[in-house]
């Protein structure tokens, strides 16, 4: 019965590796001992080719696919002994615990219960170590050592501004109120992101908990739960958890026999990116127009209906329990000296293989990129990696090597952010990404202050214009212009960020601008209305297929005879480079 | 169940940890419903009550993996084969997890994935 | 207590000044003599924070605060005026400009406005960004405010006086971002909204984007107009302000020079408003004395000069619409007055006489064709109504040297007043009048002590106690809508729960600080401009030789001859009008 699993991963396609190996076990008798396995995806990225043999969890690689495998097979299988040279063991050195992984940068702690729990059944919750921390907190430590050990561990705020989760608690904490408030900020806006969506479908209570005992830390009676209402199965979910922990006395009026009492309600957002900012949350819940208002006063001083409000994001919530229970030093060695803890990021964009990854902070771009997401799709080469949503920048390829934490990131321009991730390859046009961030944040802008409100507008005007050929030369210098004073004038975090986009893109692709405005070019062909067809003459054999397929009627010419295109009329939409079976169009 | 103290609430724990683990848990948050693992859900289930496992397995839903690349995935523990995690599910695969994986305990080729971390909660040191 | 005078030190610009604790930085800064620029912020609101012109630098915080919210703190280190900081706010001027229609020379905020103000002051030479402007046309629904969205900066001090002062919620910010305008819900118009017309809005508002109907076009019309009679009468509130866009003092009484204006400029015959009030004093004084006496249940008595209060009352509290005096306003009865009284004594065809009404108040511009009673001279009683604004433009345009001009008297007929009639234009001054005259009614004798202290000031509910005969008079005098609302409520649940009333009588004013403060008065309203135009009314009441209103010979002449006796019944018809519940808004 004691079967071994050999799985191999090759970026072969032609699968000699698992052939061989195939062959290999079968010519040692060793068939009924091992079983190969070939595997999409063996966790590791960035190698040619890897085995991993389970159940013993041992992985080879920087191998000879052709020299080396007779003397894997016979050590591990025959020998029963482990080959060190090919022994594979990542360097996970932001994570100095001991569940780091041998073998993964990853470090699963706010994504801990997330595909392991039934979100619907709190026992399941219970069995992964719910709860503990709660009655660690309500039983054995006071609400002055919850605040301490927060503190202490040096968690910071993952809905991207990066305060001190602690010191903001012990401000609320420390203002004499007979009512307190804990919100949820849970209206993750960021295209692209779905972290906090994951954390909410997968694992809700983790988010129940953490609000809880920061209730009792701070001495709150009330909490919400702010959802953006595009996430119904996350609500759903969160309500069936609230419901069912009210029940068991796990939160409402005398949690577990004790006097702390703490009631949990949703409130749902109503498409208004802008609701996001804590600010303008606080007038949603009060049933007011969603603007922020500028601060100070803090929320945690004076917030929801004029009350001490402690408001953190969902990531940040789902680290409590585990500080709680593996204490503040055990979550302050993971990390780089400033950021402590891991992050949560959506991996998207050219990369092959994007989801969500939680690393220790301090892991550099350029390992998420290649060691972890696999590396650029269709092995093309990387331009740019985009973080922080809207609010952030581009972090073109030599600043790859950044140690990802919330001061380096923003020193180069961009900035975690919540935890959005884009990655982008040669056929991306900078322009074009900073027009659709700038459009996000136009739509969204509350409208509340100038510099935003028309600031973000002109913004995206010149942008269009540089992008169909309209552009000024002054353009540039209008960009620059409106996105310092947007930066340094508008009211709240959304207006203060969303030239990012362009001033990142300014700085490091200048060039591309330049190109887009003085010679009206776009090299990635990204910008439509800059691409120029035209009928290469001698390759046209004058079949006219084009002038048939031609919306616009802009093709002209006698039959057999090379034919033209109106430059005038043509709409630019590429039927007749699709259609055309000789080559004979040119795309410029 | 009606509310706790801390004597029950330990207890409901040991209860559960201790348990019968023969699962399937599927990966149901909205990503994983968006690739069509609803039906791989309702397949398993159908296939389980129909030859009568229902003694030796069911299915739960869970919420996202995080693998996104690889959806509809899903984990199952089963008596006589190590925690699997399968990736790329079609509704064929699902089948194939009956009929090979639970029945003749043979692990599919190619649809295995692994999980890029340590499980932090059962964590066991090595030895 | 220990807070207000807790003292803090902070550095502005290398300055080191003391002040007190719980300031803004903005108003630290005026103790270095320091004028940060700042646009959307307004004396009288609470800051929004909206424009961004404000903003300074605060050492040690890494982005730039806005000077109007930020609370000065002891130790902090500001630098108010700097290359970048100059840079950061020319761009969002230019930014606002860019929204903003090339219509200075059109626009009758030419001279006034505050934006133009910053465009001269940042030196602006050229409209650098793309201008965007909103294409939208006037909103002239009310005949009263002209709401011009495309002139908006979106400066919010509308929608906080309309709401958090006024609470009447006509304004409203509708759609988001780069759509954002400020509207009444719905988008409908101004008159479908629950709007009273009390100009508040216009008079916050720094740009051309709220302001006054302007009428003055109808007055030229009629003075230059041969076959036609034009008289005028003035508001008490106009007289202590006109002089301020002359650079008087606020608070000088210019009544005099405004008659001889009015002269100069072709009005035949010269009024005042104040007249009226001491009519209305006479009509409301009695009617106070009789359903005191005859019947009590339609106590309170409240007071009904006020149009926009009017309005909002006969949309927010039909239900006490009985309680209204049914005396029309001064202005109005003045109007009747011209018509009838004074056209038959000087043998003057009423059909061509036209008066013009200066009143500090947009919403008498709704007044004078509210209801049928307002024709109750066979022709339209008062023909236009011009705010003090729209005179100071008049006064402009005429070629008069304003503050050279000689004194003159007005037409007595209609124009002697007491002191009693000056303080209508302040909050407790309708009521101080109608105790000293009630006083009388009631006991035969003169009120001694005829300055009533506590109602008179700025707090925004005061309340008092007559002593006369052995009975108490419980009054209330509320100004500014937002506060009236606690007093209304009162009454209502008193009345539907059938107990005692909490007053007997209750005055009422829509802006805050009284009609000196309304809403067609001069720019920049603020509580220390209240107090100064305030002060001015009373010392008119003081200098006065006559300070009761029963006591004008004037008053006693129109009665004798003409009148016979207050509520008579040609009292009635001439001066009294009906009221009637109206929907909060339209469809």
């Amino acid at each position: 019965m004691n079967l071994k699993y050999l799985y191999v991963w090759e970026s072969d396609k032609k699968k000699n590796l698992y052939n061989t190996l195939v062959k290999k076990i079968t010519s040692k008798n060793l068939d009924d001992k091992v079983k190969v396995l070939s595997t999409k995806y063996i966790g590791i990225t960035g190698k040619k080719s890897i085995i991993k043999i389970m159940p013993e969890n041992i992985t080879y690689t920087n191998f000879n696919e052709t020299e080396d495998i007779d003397k894997i097979i016979d050590s591990h299988f025959i020998n029963n002994k482990v080959l060190d040279e090919f022994i594979y063991i990542t360097d996970n050195k932001f994570a100095k615990v001991k569940e780091k992984d041998k073998y993964y940068k990853q470090l699963r702690i706010v994504l801990r219960n997330s595909g392991y729990i039934d979100p619907e059944n709190i026992n399941d919750y219970l069995a992964r170590d719910g709860y503990k921390a709660l009655e660690k907190a309500l039983f054995k430590m006071t609400p002055t050592d919850v605040i301490e050990e927060i503190k202490k561990s040096g968690l910071r705020g993952r809905g991207g501004a990066g305060f001190p989760t602690g010191k903001k608690w012990e401000i609320t904490k420390n203002v004499q109120s007979d009512i307190k408030y804990v919100v949820c900020n849970a209206d993750e806006g960021d295209p692209g992101a779905y972290m906090d969506r994951s954390v909410l479908e997968g694992d809700p209570y983790s988010v129940i908990e953490g609000m809880t005992i920061c209730a009792y830390a701070v001495g709150a009676q009330y909490g919400y739960i702010y959802v953006r209402a595009e996430y119904p199965l996350a609500i759903k979910r969160l309500q069936m958890a609230i419901d069912k922990a009210n029940e068991m006395g796990l939160l409402g009026n005398n949690i577990l026999n004790t006097k702390f009492s703490f009631n949990i309600e949703i409130r749902l957002g109503a498409g208004a990116f802008v609701c996001g900012e804590e600010t303008a949350l606080i007038a949603s819940i009060e049933g007011k127009r969603g603007m922020p208002r500028p601060r100070p006063p803090f929320p945690a001083i004076s917030g929801l209906w004029g009350k001490p409000t402690v408001i953190n994001n969902v990531e940040t919530w789902a680290n409590i329990p585990v500080i709680i229970i593996k204490g503040s030093q055990w979550f302050s060695s993971i990390g780089t000296e400033t950021s402590k803890g891991t992050k949560v990021f959506a991996l998207t964009g050219k990369i092959k293989y994007p989801g969500l990854i939680e690393v220790p902070m301090g892991t550099t771009i350029r390992e998420i990129v290649f060691d972890i997401g696999g590396g650029i799709l269709n092995n093309k080469k990387i331009k740019a990696v985009q973080t922080g949503g809207p609010s952030g920048g581009v972090i073109p390829e030599e600043y790859l090597d950044l140690p990802i934490d919330y001061e380096s990131l923003q020193k180069i321009g961009s900035m975690m952010g919540s935890g959005g991730m884009i990655v982008m390859d040669e056929d991306d046009c900078m322009i074009d990404v900073a027009k659709f961030y700038l459009q996000f944040t136009v739509d969204e802008s509350c409208g509340k202050c100038a510099p935003c409100r028309i600031g973000g507008k002109q913004l995206l005007e010149i942008l269009k214009a540089i992008s169909s050929g309209k552009a000024e030369e002054d353009d540039i210098t209008r960009l620059k212009r409106i996105s310092f004073a947007m930066k340094n004038a508008s009211l709240c975090g959304l207006g203060q960020s969303a030239p990012n986009p362009v001033i990142s893109t300014l700085k490091y692709f200048e060039h591309e601008y330049i190109e887009h405005i003085r010679d009206k070019k776009c090299k990635t062909g990204k910008c439509k209305d800059l691409i120029t067809y035209t009928i290469n003459q001698e390759k046209c054999i004058g079949c006219g297929a084009c002038a048939l397929r031609c919306p616009a009627g802009a093709i002209s010419g006698e039959k057999r005879k090379p034919h033209n295109i109106d430059q005038l009329k043509c709409i630019k939409c590429g039927e007749c480079y699709l259609t055309c079976k000789f080559n004979a169009i040119n795309k410029l | 169940m009606g509310k706790l103290n801390l004597e029950q609430l330990k207890q409901i724990r040991e209860i559960v940890k201790n348990s019968n683990k023969n699962e399937i848990l599927v990966s149901l948050g909205t990503c994983g419903i968006a690739a069509g693992g609803d039906k791989i859900y309702e397949i398993l289930k159908q296939e389980i009550k129909d030859r009568d496992l229902e003694n030796v397995i069911i299915v739960k839903k869970t919420g996202c993996l995080g693998l996104c690349f690889c959806e509809p995935n899903l984990v199952i523990n089963t008596p006589g084969l190590p925690e699997t995690v399968y990736g790329y599910v079609t509704e064929d695969i699902a089948y194939k997890i009956i009929t090979e994986h639970i029945m003749k305990k043979n692990i599919i080729d190619e649809n295995v994935i692994f999980i890029p971390s340590n499980d932090l909660i059962s964590f066991k040191e090595e030895k | 207590m220990n807070k207000l005078n807790e003292k803090i030190k902070l550095k502005i610009n290398n300055k080191v000044i003391e002040v007190e604790k719980g300031i803004t930085v903005l108003e630290a800064a005026k103790y270095a003599q320091i004028k940060i620029p700042t646009l959307c912020k307004h004396e009288d609101l609470h800051p929004t924070g909206a424009c961004g012109i404000c903003v300074v630098k605060v050492e040690g915080m890494k982005k730039l605060v806005r000077a109007c919210t930020t609370p000065a703190e002891n130790g902090m280190s500001i630098t108010t005026h700097d290359a970048e900081l100059h840079e950061v706010r020319k761009n969002v001027i230019e930014l606002i400009l860019s929204r903003h229609p090339n219509e200075c020379l059109t626009c009758l905020r030419n001279g006034s406005c505050e934006l133009q103000k910053f465009a001269e002051e940042f030196g602006i030479r050229e409209k650098f960004f793309k201008p965007m402007v909103l294409e939208k046309p006037k909103d002239l629904s009310t005949r009263a405010i002209v709401v011009d969205s495309k002139k908006c900066i979106g400066c919010g001090r509308c929608v906080e006086v309309c709401q958090n002062i006024q609470q009447v919620w006509a304004l409203e910010f509708i759609n988001r971002g780069f759509e954002m305008r400020i509207a009444p819900a719905g988008d409908i118009l101004l008159a479908d909204s629950p709007c009273i017309k009390c100009g508040q809005c216009s008079a916050h508002c720094p740009v051309g984007a709220l302001i006054e109907y302007e009428e003055t076009d109808k007055v030229w019309g009629a003075l230059r107009n041969n076959d036609l009679y034009p008289v005028a009468q003035i508001a008490p509130a106009v007289r202590v302000a006109f002089g301020e866009s002359f650079d008087l003092p606020p608070g000088t009484i210019t009544t005099k020079k405004i008659y001889a204006l009015l002269k100069s400029i072709g009005f035949k015959a010269v009024f005042d408003t104040n007249f009226g009030a001491d009519l209305t004093i006479m009509e409301e004084g009695t009617e106070f004395y009789e359903r005191y006496n005859n019947n009590p249940e339609k106590l309170p008595l409240i007071t009904s000069c006020c149009p926009s209060w009017v309005d909002y009352l006969e949309k927010y509290y039909p239900d006490l619409i009985e309680n209204f005096s049914t005396a029309k306003s001064p202005h109005q009865m003045v109007g009747v007055l011209s018509k009838t009284y004074f056209a038959e004594k000087n043998k003057i065809d009423p059909a061509k006489i036209f008066m013009v009404s200066i009143m500090p108040c947009t919403a008498k511009k709704y007044e004078i064709s509210r209801t049928d009673e307002m024709f109750a001279s066979g022709y339209q009683d008062v023909d236009v109504s011009i705010t003090t604004r729209e005179l100071v433009r008049i006064a402009n345009s005429g070629g008069i040297d304003f503050v050279n001009l000689p004194e003159e008297e007005c037409d007595e007929i209609l124009g002697k007043y007491t002191g009693a009639g000056t303080i209508f234009g302040v909050t407790g001054g309708v009521m101080e009048a109608a105790i000293r005259t009630a006083y009388y009614l009631f006991t035969k004798e003169k009120l001694k002590e005829i300055e009533l202290n506590e109602i008179r000031g700025l707090k925004g509910i005061k309340t008092g106690v007559i002593k006369l005969n052995g009975k108490e008079i419980k009054v209330a005098v509320a100004h500014g809508v937002g506060n009236i609302k606690e007093v209304l409520d009162q009454v209502r649940e008193a009345k539907i729960k059938k107990q005692k009333q909490p007053y007997d009588f209750i005055e009422v004013m829509a802006c805050y600080g009284g009609c000196i403060a309304g809403g067609g008065q001069p720019y920049q309203v603020s509580n220390k401009l209240r107090t100064q135009r305030t002060e001015g009314i009373y010392k008119d009441d003081r200098q006065q030789p006559i300070r009761y209103s029963f006591e004008n010979p004037m008053i006693k002449k129109l009665y004798e001859e003409y009148l016979e006796k207050p509520l008579s019944v040609k009292s009635h018809k001439l001066l009294h009008t009906k009221y009637k519940a109206r929907p909060i808004y339209y469809k």
